[in-house]
């Protein structure tokens, strides 16, 4: 139930009597102040919350005009309802013109309830409106606080680029005050260099039209110097038919960032030269000696001297192991890839049979399950040599406690791939050292003679084939090994044709 | 296994040409073995001297001082113009860049690329 508390400003009891029965009436919590002349009006108004005020439009001490400029005084968000007599509708319309809401006939009294109850409502929407009205504009004021207080640059601009909001943080990013820059085309402002790539990047986006897009470019200071900026993007659209309006950037200066990736890249670029001139040149010298070793073996008759010339030819085997899968790893960073087609059983079979004089080869038992018919396009020295890393490893940790020792070799396709199974039911990899056995220079068993890179090397190969390589073992149950590389059959449709053989 | 009447050896290791000589005396592949250490002094003899003193068998290193294997193969090449066919040349190198592979692919009168060391079981290619 609702409850309203009227001042009621009337004279004559009986029409005093009329108005409050006639609210009474209702389903409605009515209270109701009476008052006379203009004083006790004034006291009323400051000592009560009034819902509504009712006045005659003519009374001994005070016109009905008098009491409504005195309600205006007070700027009250309540309804003024006038009384007048039948015949009087004249002065009536006059209040109204001087801001009253609404008058009621006093022979038809019975109105002023639904005059009320109308008028209640309406005020009551003005109040929320006005509240909406200033929660929407303090928010607003949030909004513009942040975005001219952000060290962040945000900028709205249209499908064109053309720039309709900018933020005050412009002027320490790039030197521009937001008034320099708005209604000026973001894209007139880029580096050449950077300019497709930035659009045809916001194209993509808007195509998808949805989530958040970040680009990075060169961006023209005041100063004509240019300063790399990344810029996060997401799209704003018409409120009422959904369409893309424009973007919203948020923008900040990543030169530093840029500045350090250029330095690390050059290191890393450094350092890959470093290895390979390095390899390189140590190969010089070292095949010297192993033709010298080749040459003594042949020259010299003595027994010690002979047992020697063996341990030095091993030690000298094993460093150029090193020094080739050293060459090797910078040959699958830093080379291209040079595609041909190839057939994986074949390759397989090369690999196996290079193996045929290690002392090992024998006591294993070779099961193979090879299409004879996969035919992939990919690197040849890059797959031969996951190939030889791989199964070179099944073969030298063979376990010498098992009577039947396996290599497994399964490969099949599915969907555009093939998938390579190495299998042996060798020594194992102990699961503590899983995490850590395809990387540089670790070597997962004490007995290993190798560089500790061949795992490294099969990684790396994989992956710049765009494969993928997974390991489960046990220890001294066996090691698997499942490699997964694409086909790379359409590739023969592209240009890369002439580079097949 | 051909046998030559001569094989040119152009290597600046002293030690890669005692190695050298040693396999190439011992299979008997030519009757003589001339030994550049400087590229130079071997295009100056292929300047100087007669067409039937020319090898017909050229073991050539690629990475030289002064003047590396690349640069004598584009003199060598100015140099001898059509008479290069008579002679076959090897790359004989520690290196295994493919890139030198590729370049030395690019003269007909190359027969192929050796990694060092050269062992009897080579010869067999020349």
């Amino acid at each position: 139930m609702i409850s309203v508390k009227f001042l009621i400003i009337e004279d004559k009891d009986a029409d005093y009597e009329l108005l409050v029965r006639s609210i009474q009436k209702h389903d409605i919590k009515a209270d109701f102040v009476r008052v006379l002349d203009a004083q006790d009006m004034r006291k009323a108004l400051i000592d009560h919350n009034f819902d509504a005020v009712v006045s005659d439009y003519i009374l001994p001490k005070l016109t009905g005009l008098e009491a409504l400029r005195l309600f205006k005084s007070f700027k009250l968000n309540i309804p003024f309802i006038t009384l007048s007599d039948t015949g009087a509708e004249d002065i009536a319309l006059e209040m109204m013109r001087e801001g009253a809401d609404d008058y009621v006939v006093k022979s038809h009294i019975e109105r002023l309830y639904h005059s009320v109850i109308h008028l209640l409502h309406k005020y009551e929407s003005i109040r929320q409106k006005v509240k909406l009205d200033k929660a929407i504009k303090e928010s607003k004021e949030q909004y513009r606080l942040i975005a001219e207080n952000a060290t962040d640059m945000i900028t709205r601009h249209d499908l064109l680029g053309f720039y309709n909001y900018v933020s005050t943080s412009s002027y320490t990013l790039l030197g521009y005050a937001p008034a320099d820059l708005l209604s000026k085309n973001a894209y007139d402002f880029l580096h050449p260099d950077d300019l497709e790539k930035v659009k045809s990047g916001l194209n993509e986006f808007l195509k998808m039209g949805l989530g958040i897009h970040t680009t990075s470019y060169r961006y023209k200071k005041k100063d004509g110097n240019y300063v790399w900026i990344e810029s996060t993007n997401k799209l704003t659209f018409k409120e009422n038919t959904g369409e893309i309006e424009g973007v919203i950037s948020i923008s900040r200066d990543i030169t530093e960032r840029k500045l350090f990736e250029s330095k690390l890249e050059e290191k890393i670029k450094e350092l890959d030269t470093f290895i390979y001139r390095s390899s390189h040149d140590l190969k010089g010298p070292l095949a010297s000696l192993q033709g010298l070793i080749n040459v003594s073996k042949s020259e010299v008759q003595d027994i010690k001297a002979k047992e020697y010339i063996g341990l030095i030819e091993r030690s000298v085997n094993h460093l150029d192991n090193i020094l080739m899968d050293l060459l090797n790893i910078t040959r699958i960073t830093q080379g291209s890839i040079k595609y041909s087609k190839l057939n994986l059983a074949t390759l397989i079979s090369d690999t196996i049979s290079s193996f045929e004089n290690l002392a090992e080869y024998k006591k294993i038992e070779w099961l193979l399950d090879i299409d004879e018919n996969i035919l992939l396009i990919t690197d040849k020295s890059l797959i031969n040599n996951v190939l030889h890393n791989v199964i070179i490893n099944a073969i030298k940790y063979y376990d010498r406690n098992k009577s039947n020792s396996f290599v497994k070799i399964v490969a099949h396709t599915y969907n555009q791939n093939v998938e390579l199974i190495i299998e042996d039911n060798g020594e194992g990899i102990p699961e503590e050292l899983q995490k850590n056995i395809f990387d540089m220079f670790f070597r997962g068993n004490t007995k290993s003679s190798g560089t500790g890179l061949g795992l490294y090397i099969v990684k790396n190969a994989v992956e710049k084939l765009g494969g993928q390589i997974e390991l489960k073992s046990k220890e001294n149950k066996g090691s698997k090994f499942t490699i997964t590389l694409p086909l790379n059959l359409e590739i023969v449709q592209s240009n890369e044709l002439k580079f097949l053989n | 296994m051909k046998k030559y009447k001569k094989v040119m050896l152009i290597d600046d290791s002293e030690i890669d040409n005692l190695v050298n000589k040693h396999i190439l005396s011992k299979s008997d592949i030519a009757d003589e073995i001339q030994i550049f250490s400087l590229a130079q002094d071997a295009l100056d003899f292929f300047t100087n001297s007669d067409e039937n003193n020319y090898p017909q068998l050229i073991l050539l290193d690629i990475n030289m001082p002064i003047m590396n294997g690349f640069v004598f193969l584009q003199e060598y090449s100015k140099l001898l113009g059509d008479r290069t066919s008579k002679i076959h040349v090897f790359m004989l190198t520690s290196s295994v860049d493919p890139n030198d592979i590729r370049k030395s692919e690019d003269y007909s009168f190359v027969k192929g690329f050796i990694s060092k060391p050269l062992s009897l079981e080579h010869l067999n290619k020349f």
